[in-house]
């Protein structure tokens, strides 16, 4: 008897592990899942991702950790992503600028927009050409006009992409514009508040200054709602534009169900109280887009990116 | 101002907000003093815990944290010549000689009391003139930096030890390693080898532990049937004077202390040359006025650990300066706790005080009482470390070589860190053994990328016409006490090598 039921009771053990793994099995997450952030700690991107990786996790009931890999502008840690399994455990939180405009400014970056899988876009970046509060011209119009007149403009670029721009925007009109390189937002906006240069590309960390900076052109699209009478750089004619929403992304061939979770989570997550508190600090706006719309995003994204750099006649390096 | 400050201390000082000051400091000053790990290793991984409290007490822990272990460096550094950070590298220089011969005691309490000093002074000059430092600091733009960087250099120079030309190769090996990673200008890679983990450049972290800390350990461990033998001496020479600050030694450092203290409160509110830029500075200096400077080094020189200390502590407050004025980063602590500052729903900026005057006036009111809270849990911490040198080398020396690689992990970004860290140890090693001054390489190491950037940029705002110069008078006179120091450098160079004849 003594033997049976022990038997009973190892049966019933197995049974009970047996029935609490198959849920399990089938339910992502299983455990803590890592987001990936492709610049150091303490910049905006990082910032944000830290408080929706805290939201994050109070949504999927498992913790979210933060990984900064820092390097070649998000390329790094891209680079680092395509490798890793493909099981839901790793997920990219950045700029989409690095899956789309990267491939088309470096050879031999190691990647595409094709080895990602897209889950959403989360926020926008604002970014803009500035120029100092005290500089003698008020308006995009008044910038250009001061630039013919005085040749040898400063401006400072942060990023290869803002040097480019300026280059385009440069020989369109026919100005000679002298380039002053600095190191991220702080850097930029050391040298426009020392009154250092005459422009400047801002990823958008100048609407945290009010009354030190006059915002010239958006490089948005569309003009941004927190500055209404500032005209885009399409609008002006120029046919550039800088969209960068922040893009949730996971290696290639992550199952579908996983990315729609990860969706999911993230449209409670970006509505948050927090959230929305930080977006209005730091002045990028939450603008949730699922799955479908996301991955409609990169194409065109990646698409127009590749126009812009062919027509720009830049040489990939 | 006053009554706001008298407010915020008594919003600071409940229960509540004490305690994670408290536990910041103790924190901050047991990683510290390990070799190995940082304050950067430990705010980051504090960060996480500060979503769960109040704002004023998160910011108060963390800055807890920064101001406990940037003294807490100075104990490992006497005690085992291990340096918890870099820019507690001449602390080791000048303090470790101190510990062999029997002094250990004295040199961790006057490290300990020119840090409090340098962190106080610092704290209240932050607070009464935050706003009209931070409009002059601006007006220092990379000439200006270039200029103030190539007169650091000229006192930084004399930390080459015995041979000038050593101490040369090794500066320019440093800068050779600084300038690994992506191209600030075209975003070209440079020695990167195709690897990404190099993009961003060799990690600092890791090369400091291996250069500084794990180099150090190869060499005891070698050696260590002596080290057991003076393990001794390190606990003491017996002689209660010893074991003090004395009268005599107060007189030696207080002109070091208050050089420290304003070399720190400068560099540090200069966004981007960092703690370390003013520790090497204040010790050159020290060092330089000394009578023989020389026996710094051999015979160990508590004015030398005043100097870096002070400094070294009054980097951390000065360097909130820009962070609280403008919202520019100081320093890399500085950095972290933006990211710290937006979590709690404040940004950093001149909007500050007018948005969180309250929450403002209450963190001045707790970085003042971190400063008095660090005397007190310095003066009775030194007395634990004290005793884990008694411990066994081989124990301790094992343990020391583990922190080492925990810290490149954490820091350098997983195993990558690792494999830096191991190869700047045999670097460091050979470094050690062939009298290469490792700490010149350290230096140049950490300036070359802030003085590439400068450069490149001054030469874009002068476009190529040096008559512009003329608009800098700031700089200019950086550039005549540039050569002014050259020329004494050499002079003194002749002087002894007659003496030598």
């Amino acid at each position: 008897m003594k033997f049976l039921k022990t038997l009973g009771v190892a049966a019933s053990a197995i049974a009970a592990v047996a029935l609490s793994a198959l849920p399990a099995q089938a339910e992502w997450p299983e455990g803590p899942i890592t987001m990936l952030i492709g610049y150091k700690a303490g910049g905006g991107t990082d910032t944000k991702g830290r408080v929706l990786a805290k939201e994050l996790g109070k949504e999927l009931g498992v913790p979210v950790k933060v990984l900064n890999k820092p390097g070649g502008g998000q390329a790094a840690s891209l680079v680092w992503l395509k490798e890793q399994p493909a099981d839901g455990s790793v997920f990219f939180f950045g700029a989409s600028t690095g899956i789309t405009l990267n491939p088309y400014l470096k050879l031999d970056i190691g990647y595409t927009k094709d080895d990602f899988e897209y889950s959403a876009l989360v926020t926008e970046f604002q970014p803009a050409i500035v120029a100092p509060a005290d500089a003698p011209f008020n308006d995009w119009k008044g910038y250009i006009a001061h630039a013919k007149a005085n040749p040898g403009l400063k401006y400072a670029a942060l990023s290869p992409f803002a040097r480019i721009l300026m280059e385009l925007i440069a020989k369109k009109e026919g100005l000679q514009i002298d380039y002053i390189p600095t190191k991220g937002g702080a850097g930029m906006v050391q040298l426009v508040l020392g009154n250092q240069v005459d422009a400047a590309y801002s990823g958008g960390v100048h609407s945290r200054y009010p009354g030190k900076f006059k915002t010239l052109a958006a490089v948005t699209t569309n003009r941004q709602t927190q500055y209404p009478d500032v005209p885009s750089l399409v609008e002006l004619g120029y046919g550039l534009a800088g969209d960068a929403p922040t893009v949730v992304a996971f290696p290639k061939g992550t199952d579908k169900a996983i990315i729609a979770k990860m969706a999911a989570a993230m449209k409670v997550a970006a509505a948050s109280k927090d959230m929305a508190n930080i977006s209005e600090k730091i002045m990028m706006p939450v603008n949730y887009v699922g799955v479908e719309g996301a991955v409609k995003f990169m194409n065109e994204s990646d698409a127009a990116n590749k126009a812009m750099i062919e027509a720009s006649g830049y040489e990939a390096k | 101002m006053m009554d706001e400050l008298i407010a915020g201390f008594g919003a600071a000082l409940t229960f509540y907000n004490v305690s994670f000051i408290f536990m910041g400091v103790a924190i901050g000053y047991l990683v510290g003093a390990l070799p190995g790990l940082g304050k950067g290793t430990a705010t980051a991984v504090a960060i996480p815990i500060t979503f769960y409290i109040e704002p004023l007490a998160a910011i108060a822990f963390l800055i807890g944290i920064s101001k406990g272990s940037t003294a807490g460096s100075a104990v490992s550094a006497i005690l085992m010549n291990t340096p918890g950070e870099p820019s507690s590298a001449p602390t080791a220089m000048a303090g470790y000689p101190l510990a062999r011969a029997g002094k250990a005691q004295k040199a961790l309490k006057m490290g300990l009391y020119a840090s409090v000093i340098g962190d106080f002074v610092s704290t209240c000059v932050l607070i009464l003139s935050a706003q009209s430092l931070a409009d002059y600091a601006l007006g220092i733009g990379p000439i200006e930096l270039v200029a103030i960087l190539a007169f650091s250099l000229t006192f930084i120079a004399a930390l080459s030890g015995k041979s000038l030309v050593k101490g040369l190769i090794a500066g320019l090996f440093g800068i050779l390693c600084s300038t690994v990673g992506t191209e600030i200008e075209t975003s070209t890679e440079r020695f990167t080898f195709g690897s990404f983990d190099l993009y961003e450049g060799l990690p600092l972290i890791p090369v400091a532990i291996g250069m500084l800390a794990l180099s150090e350990m190869m060499v005891q461990i070698g050696d260590r049937r002596r080290l057991e033998a003076e393990t001794d001496l390190l606990r003491g020479s017996g002689k209660p004077e010893d074991a003090y600050v004395t009268w005599e030694d107060w007189k030696k450092s207080a002109r070091a202390i208050i050089r420290g203290t304003g070399v720190g409160i400068f560099i540090g509110i200069l966004p981007g040359l960092g703690a370390s830029t003013g520790s090497f500075l204040s010790y050159g200096m020290a060092r330089r006025a000394a009578k023989d400077p020389d026996s710094f080094e051999r015979d160990g020189a508590i004015e030398g650990v005043a100097a870096t200390e002070s400094a070294d502590n009054a980097v951390v407050p000065a360097s909130f300066v820009p962070l609280f004025a403008l919202g520019i980063p100081g320093s890399v602590i500085a950095a972290i706790l933006i990211g710290a500052f937006v979590i709690q729903g404040v940004t950093p900026g001149p909007l500050m005080f007018l948005e969180q005057a309250e929450l403002m006036q209450g963190i001045y009111a707790s970085m003042l009482a971190a400063s008095l809270i660090l005397l007190g849990i310095g003066y009775f911490g030194q007395n634990v470390f004290a005793r884990i040198i008694k411990l066994s080398p081989s124990l301790v020396l094992s343990s020391v070589v583990f922190l080492c690689c925990l810290g490149s992990y954490l820091q350098g970004g997983g195993m990558f860190g690792l494999y830096v860290m191991a190869v700047f140890a045999v670097i460091g090693f050979f470094a050690r053994k062939y009298d290469f001054g490792f700490v010149t390489f350290l230096i140049g190491f950490v300036i070359g990328d802030g003085f590439e950037l400068a450069l490149r940029q001054s030469i874009g705002l002068l476009k190529g016409t040096p008559e512009a110069m003329l608009d800098h008078p700031v700089a200019i006179v950086f550039w005549v006490l540039t050569i002014v120091g050259v020329l004494a450098i050499l002079r003194r160079k002749k002087v002894s090598t007659e003496s030598a004849n």
